[in-house]
C-alpha cells in the first residue's frame, strides 16, 4: 500500500496485479447522503472498512441498508459525502472523474444484479470488452480463457438475448475476468437467478478468490454469505457486524437456501 | 385505477411525461411546424397573388377595353370619346379617358446616364383619369406642366432616385416628381426584339398638354381607354366599338383587359408557379412528416414495458393507451399550434418577397386558413398514428412478452444472428456501433427514412438553386463572352448592308469593330404534337463575326443554310442536330412587304444557351428569307477605351436606330427574370436546413436516451466519457451515411421530375439541367453526417451527468 495517499496515478497501485498488496480496500469515515428535496437520505453512515488483498468477502443487510452504495463507493463509480475512499493505494474519494474512470479500468470489476451485457454483441465479444476496456494485450486470447472458465466456451458466438439467465451472468462474470482487474465487485449476481445458477455463479466467484482476486459479493441473503471467508453486515447505512461467518465457513454444496 | 376518477390519474402522469420529455415533444412539435408552415406559407402566395392584383388592376381602373390608333394616326382631343358616346352600348360604359401614347427616347443624364427607348404616356391627374391612372409609389404627381412621373421600375432597375430629370428625346429636359406605375404596365415587355425588357423601357406619365408639346402634336390623342359597368356584356361593346372605328375610316385596334401583357403574366404565371411550390412545400412537409412519425414513435416505444406491465395488471387497455397516445396529441397540438406561428412567419418571408417581386399598389397577404387547415390536418394525424402504431403493437402481445427484461433492446432480428459472424477487425468497441445500426433494422431504417427525408427535401431545394443559378451563368457566359462587351443594336427597319445608317454605326466613335446581322421573329412547328414555340431568328456571319454562338452539340459552324437551335427548343420540337424542324417565318415579297411562310430547315447545330428562344442561321442563308444583303441589326463593339455606356451613347440619336442593348445588360436581366424563384428557394431552404438540423439531432438525442445503459456499462468498466462518445457519434454517423445517401438520391431524384415536369410549364423558355454544386452535397453531408455526428456532442453534458449507479441498476 502506498501510504502517500497521491491522488494522481500510481503506477505501483495500477499496475497492482492478482495477489499484490495494492489491492487492499481502505475506507474511513465514508458517509454517503442523498438529498430528495427537503429530505436527506443517509445511505451510509461513518463507515470504517479495511480489506486486505485476495480476501473473499460477503456484505449483507435488508434491502435498502446501503450495500450497493457501499459497492459503488469502492468500484469509485460514486464519491462518498465525506470521509475517504483508497483503493490499491489511489484515492478514490477525492479522485477526479477521469482518475476514477482510469481505476474502474485497471483495478476493479463489476457484475451487476442484471448483468448489463451488451445485447448487440455476442458472448465472446462481451468478454473481450472487458479485456478491451482494461487495456489488455491479445484480448481476444483473455476472452476465449475467461469463458472457457466460467464453462461457456461453446456459447461463444450467442447473443444475450439466446442465453439462460445464469448464463448471462457467467458471460458477465467472464467479462469481469477478461479485464484482469485485480477485485471483483458482485452485486447481487445470483438475484436473478434461480438457487441452482446461483451456485454456479457463487462456485465460480469463489475460484476466483481462492486463486488470488480481492471479491466482494453484496447479498441479502445470509445463507450465501456463509461461504465468505468474511461477512459485513450494513444495517441502516453502519456496520454491525464484520467477521467470519457465523458457525464458520461452509461448503458450497452445503447451501440452502 | 379503473374508477371514474383515473382519467386525472392518467393525464396527471402523462404531465410529468411531458415534463421529462419536453426537449423531445418541442423538438417534434417544431419539425411539424416547420412542414406544416411552409406548406401553409408556400401553398398561400397563389390566393394572395390573386387577390393583390384584383385589388391592385381593381384600385386604379384597369381598362376593360382600349382603342389604339395604327402608328402615326391621331385625332383632336375628344374625337374618340365622342366616337364612343354613339355607341348602343355607351350607357354601359363606366368611365373613359383620352390619352397621347408616343414613343421616344431619354437620357437619364447625370453619371449614371443612359439612353433607352422611352414611351410618354399623355393623360389627365385628376378626377378626369378614372381609368388606367397611374399610381404614385414614391414623390407626387405632377402639378404642373412640364413634369412628369417615371414608371418605378425602370427607375428602380436604373437606380434613379425619386425625383430627378430626363432629357427626352433630343427635346427638353423633364422633371419627374415621382415614381408610379399604370396597371397596365405592371408588367410590359420592351421594344420590339429587346428581350428582358425590365430597365429596358423608359414610361413617362404626363400631363396630356405635356405630352403634346414634346410629341409635337398639340391638342392629338392617338388613344382611348375606358372601363365598362359590372355585368356589361364586353364583347358586344367591343364589337360596336370595332364598327365604329371602322365607319369613322380611322385605322385602330380594340384590345380588351385580357389582351394587356401585364394582366395575362400576373394571372397566367400564378397557377403554374403555383403547381411548382406546390411539389416543393409537399416535399418539405412529407419529410417534416415521416421525421415526425418517426421520432414520435421511438419515444412511444419506450413505453411498451410499462405498458406490458399494466396489461399484467389486469389494467383496461383502452386505459393503457391513454398515456402514450397522449405523448402524441401533445406533439400534435403544439405542432400545430407553432405551425401557425411558422406559417405566419414563412408566411410573412414570402409575402415580402412577392412585393418587393410584384410591383403593386395594393398587397393582400390575408390568413389563408383552408390552405393551413390542410397541412394543420396532416400535422394532427402524424404524431397521433406515430403514437397509436405501437401503442396498438404493444396492446396486441402478450403482457409477458411485453414485459420480458430487455424484451426491447434485446429484440433479435435475423439480422442480428448473422452480424456475430460478422468481424470487424479492432476492438468491440469498433464492432458496437454498426452492430447498434444493425440490430433494429426496423428502427435505424425509419430514422435514416426521416434524417433521409429532410435531406431530400434540402437536395431538392438547393439543387434548385444550383441547377437555376449554373444554367444562368451558362446563359451569361454565352452572352458575354469574349473580352469586350458586346452591344446589340437593333435597327428601325432592314437597311441595305452597305447603306449610311449602317456605315454611321461602324463610324461612330468609341465603336471600333462591327458585325451586321438580321434579327427575326419566327415560329417552330412542334413534330409529334401541334405545339408551337417562338423563336427569335439571329442572322449572323458564321465565319467571319467576331461573335458566334459556341456550339455544344454538332459540327463546327460554317457558312450556309441549316439552322442552330438551343438543345431545350430541340428537345420541346422533337429534333436534333442532323434531322429537321420546320418554320413559319416572315418571308420578304418587296422593299416593305413580307409573307409568312412555311419551310424546312436542317437542324446544324446546339448553342450553348439554355434560353430556348434563341436560334441562329447564317448570314448567308438570309437570301432564302428574302433578306439578301439586308440587315436590321449591328453588333457594335467598344473601342479599347470605351465602354458599352459609351457604345449606346454614340449610336443613340443615328438615324435608324431603334434601340441600343449591352449584351452584360441582358445577363443581367436574366439574373432578375430567376431572382424571386431564387429568393423563394432560399427561404425555403433556410426553413428546411433548420428542419434537418432539428431531425438529426433529435434522432440522436433519442438515440443517446436509447442506449444509456450500455454507456453506463461502459463506463463502470472505466471508458472515459470520449470513448463513449465516440461509440455514439460512430453510430450516428453510419446512420448518417445511410441517410445522406439515400436524402441525396431522393433529392435528385425528386429535381429531375421538378425540372422535366414542372419547369417546363412554370419556365417554358429556359432549359434547365439538373445540376447538384459541390456545396449542396457538401451541405447535405453536413447535415446528414455531421449534424448527426455532432449532436452527440450537445449531449455531453447530459451523459456526463449520467447518474451511473442509477442507470446501472434499472432493471429494464
Ligand atoms: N440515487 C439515490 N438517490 C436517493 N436515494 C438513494 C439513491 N441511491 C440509493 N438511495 C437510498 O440509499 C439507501 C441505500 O440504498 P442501496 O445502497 O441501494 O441499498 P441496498 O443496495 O442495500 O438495497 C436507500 O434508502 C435508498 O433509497
Ligand atoms: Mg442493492
Amino acid at each position: 500500500m502506498d501510504d502517500t495517499g497521491v491522488t494522481e496515478a500510481q503506477p505501483s497501485g495500477i499496475d497492482a496485479r492478482i495477489g499484490h498488496d495494492g489491492t487492499r480496500i481502505d475506507l474511513d469515515g465514508v458517509t454517503k447522503r442523498y438529498r430528495i428535496g427537503e429530505v436527506d437520505v443517509t445511505a451510509l453512515e461513518d463507515i470504517n472498512l479495511h480489506v486486505d488483498a485476495a480476501a473473499f468477502v460477503a456484505i449483507v443487510g435488508p434491502s435498502g441498508c446501503g450495500k450497493t452504495t457501499l459497492l459503488n463507493m469502492i468500484g469509485a463509480l460514486d464519491v462518498p459525502t465525506s470521509g475517504t475512499v483508497r483503493v490499491g493505494g489511489i484515492e478514490a474519494s477525492g479522485a477526479s472523474p477521469g482518475e476514477r474512470a482510469k481505476l474502474r479500468r485497471h483495478t476493479v470489476s463489476f457484475i451487476f444484479q442484471t448483468f448489463n451485457l451488451f445485447p448487440s454483441l455476442t458472448a465472446f465479444e462481451n468478454v473481450r470488452f472487458g479485456a478491451d476496456a482494461a487495456q489488455q494485450q491479445d484480448s481476444a486470447g483473455r476472452a476465449e480463457e475467461a469463458l472457457a472458465q466460467v464453462g461457456l466456451a461453446e456459447r461463444s458466438r450467442h447473443f444475450p438475448h439466446q442465453l439462460s439467465g445464469g448464463e448471462q451472468q457467467r458471460v458477465a462474470i467472464a467479462r469481469a475476468l477478461a479485464s484482469g482487474n485485480p477485485i471483483l465487485l458482485a452485486d447481487e449476481p445470483t438475484g436473478e437467478l434461480d438457487f441452482r445458477t446461483g451456485v454456479q455463479i457463487l462456485r465460480v466467484l469463489e475460484e476466483q478468490a481462492r486463486a488470488g482476486m480481492t471479491v466482494l459479493v453484496v447479498t441479502h441473503n445470509r445463507e450465501i454469505a456463509r461461504i465468505a471467508d468474511r461477512v459485513i453486515s450494513l444495517s441502516s447505512g453502519r456496520i454491525v457486524g464484520d467477521g467470519p461467518p457465523p458457525g464458520g465457513k461452509a461448503n458450497i454444496d452445503d447451501l440452502q437456501w | 385505477m379503473t374508477t371514474g376518477s383515473s382519467l386525472g390519474f392518467w393525464l396527471r402522469w402523462s404531465w410529468s411525461d411531458l415534463r421529462s420529455r419536453w426537449v423531445a415533444v418541442v423538438v417534434i412539435a417544431l419539425v411539424l411546424a416547420i412542414g406544416t408552415g411552409v406548406y401553409a406559407g408556400l401553398g398561400s402566395t397563389a390566393t394572395w397573388r390573386r387577390l393583390s392584383n384584383d385589388a391592385s388592376f381593381g384600385q386604379l381602373g384597369m381598362h376593360d377595353l382600349r382603342v389604339t390608333l395604327s402608328p402615326g394616326t391621331f385625332v383632336d382631343e375628344a374625337t374618340l370619346l365622342e366616337l364612343m358616346s354613339t355607341l348602343d352600348g355607351a350607357s354601359r360604359i363606366e368611365a373613359a379617358a383620352e390619352r397621347l401614347v408616343v414613343d421616344s427616347q431619354v437620357d437619364t443624364g447625370g453619371d449614371t446616364s443612359v439612353l433607352v427607348p422611352a414611351r410618354l404616356v399623355g393623360m389627365a391627374f385628376d378626377e378626369r383619369q378614372a381609368v388606367d391612372t397611374v399610381w404614385i409609389r414614391d414623390g407626387r404627381a405632377p402639378s404642373t406642366d412640364g413634369e412628369a412621373v417615371l414608371e418605378a421600375k425602370f427607375a428602380d432597375d436604373r437606380d434613379l432616385p425619386d425625383q430627378g430629370s430626363l432629357a427626352v428625346g433630343s427635346g427638353p429636359t423633364v422633371q419627374y416628381t415621382g415614381l408610379g406605375i399604370a396597371p397596365e404596365d405592371f408588367f410590359y415587355e420592351g421594344p420590339e426584339g429587346t428581350i428582358f425588357a425590365e430597365g429596358e423601357l423608359a414610361i413617362l406619365y404626363l400631363p396630356l398638354a405635356t405630352a403634346q408639346n414634346l410629341a409635337d402634336r398639340p391638342g392629338a390623342i392617338n388613344d382611348l381607354v375606358l372601363t365598362l359597368a359590372e355585368g356589361a356584356d364586353r364583347d358586344e361593346i367591343q364589337a360596336q366599338l370595332r364598327s365604329a372605328v371602322g365607319v369613322s375610316g380611322l385605322g385602330a385596334t380594340v384590345s380588351t383587359r385580357d389582351d394587356n401583357d401585364a394582366v395575362r403574366v400576373l394571372y397566367e404565371d400564378i397557377d403554374n408557379d403555383q403547381r411548382f411550390w406546390n411539389a416543393l412545400s409537399a416535399l418539405v412537409l412529407g419529410a417534416a412528416a415521416l421525421a415526425a412519425f418517426n421520432l414520435v414513435n421511438r419515444v412511444v416505444e419506450a413505453q411498451r414495458r410499462e405498458i406490458g406491465i399494466g396489461m399484467a395488471l389486469g389494467v383496461p387497455r383502452k386505459q393503457l393507451a391513454i398515456r402514450p397516445l397522449l405523448i402524441g396529441m401533445q406533439v400534435a397540438v403544439l405542432g400545430t399550434l407553432a405551425g401557425i406561428g411558422v406559417g405566419l412567419l414563412i408566411g410573412n418571408a414570402f409575402g415580402n418577397l412577392l412585393e418587393s417581386f410584384l410591383p403593386l399598389p395594393d398587397h393582400r397577404q390575408p390568413f389563408q386558413f383552408g390552405v393551413y387547415a390542410q397541412a394543420a390536418a396532416l400535422g394532427l394525424l402524424v404524431p397521433i398514428v406515430a403514437s397509436a402504431l405501437p401503442v396498438w403493437r404493444a396492446l396486441r402481445v402478450e403482457p409477458i412478452e411485453a414485459i420480458r427484461t430487455g424484451h426491447l433492446t434485446a429484440k433479435s432480428s435475423r439480422l442480428t444472428d448473422w452480424t456475430g459472424k460478422l468481424r470487424l477487425p479492432g476492438s468491440t468497441m469498433t464492432q458496437m456501433p454498426l452492430r447498434n445500426v444493425l440490430r433494429n433494422p426496423r428502427r435505424t431504417t425509419l430514422t435514416a427514412l426521416g434524417v433521409a427525408a429532410a435531406i431530400t427535401a434540402l437536395v431538392g431545394v438547393l439543387g434548385m438553386l444550383d441547377s437555376f443559378n449554373r444554367t444562368l451563368d451558362e446563359g451569361s457566359a454565352e452572352f458575354t463572352k469574349g473580352d469586350r462587351d458586346r452591344v446589340v443594336v437593333q435597327l428601325d427597319t432592314f437597311y441595305p448592308a452597305g447603306s449610311d445608317v449602317v456605315s454611321a454605326i461602324a463610324d461612330a466613335p468609341t465603336i471600333s469593330a462591327t458585325d451586321t446581322g438580321l434579327r427575326l421573329p419566327a415560329t417552330a412547328l412542334a413534330t409529334p404534337s401541334d405545339d408551337e414555340l417562338d423563336l427569335l431568328l439571329e442572322f449572323v456571319d458564321f465565319e467571319q463575326a467576331a461573335w458566334t454562338p459556341t456550339i455544344i452539340d454538332g459540327p463546327p459552324l460554317a457558312s450556309g443554310p441549316g439552322v442552330v437551335v438551343a438543345q431545350k427548343a430541340a428537345d420541346d420540337l422533337g429534333t436534333a442536330v442532323g434531322e429537321t424542324v420546320t418554320l413559319r417565318h416572315p418571308i420578304r415579297t418587296g422593299p416593305l412587304s413580307f409573307a409568312l411562310a412555311e419551310s424546312e430547315f436542317t437542324v446544324v447545330g446546339i448553342h450553348a444557351n439554355p434560353i430556348r428562344t434563341f436560334a441562329f442561321l447564317d448570314l448567308g442563308a438570309a437570301d432564302d428569307f428574302g433578306l439578301g444583303g439586308v440587315v436590321n441589326l449591328v453588333q457594335a463593339y467598344p473601342s479599347a477605351e470605351g465602354s458599352a455606356t459609351d457604345v449606346q451613347r454614340a449610336v443613340f440619336g443615328l438615324p435608324g436606330v431603334a434601340s441600343s442593348q449591352p449584351v452584360s445588360r441582358i445577363s443581367e436581366a436574366i439574373d432578375k427574370a430567376l431572382d424571386q424563384f431564387l429568393s423563394f428557394f432560399i427561404v425555403t431552404a433556410l426553413a428546411v436546413l433548420t428542419l434537418a438540423v432539428l431531425i438529426s439531432f433529435n434522432a440522436t438525442r433519442i438515440t443517446v436516451e436509447e442506449r444509456q445503459r450500455e454507456h453506463a456499462t461502459m463506463r463502470a468498466f472505466g471508458f472515459p466519457l470520449r470513448s463513449v462518445l465516440g461509440v455514439v457519434i460512430k453510430e450516428g454517423v453510419v446512420v448518417g451515411v445511410v441517410a445522406t445517401v439515400l436524402g441525396v438520391a431522393g433529392g435528385a431524384f425528386f429535381l429531375r421530375w421538378m425540372l422535366s415536369s414542372l419547369a417546363t410549364t412554370t419556365l417554358p423558355d429556359v432549359g434547365i439541367d439538373l445540376y447538384l454544386s459541390p456545396t449542396t452535397l457538401a451541405i447535405a453531408a453536413a447535415v446528414g453526417i455531421a449534424a448527426v455526428a455532432i449532436a452527440p456532442l450537445f449531449l455531453i453534458r447530459r451523459l456526463r451527468r449520467m447518474n451511473l449507479p442509477d442507470t446501472l441498476r434499472v432493471m429494464e
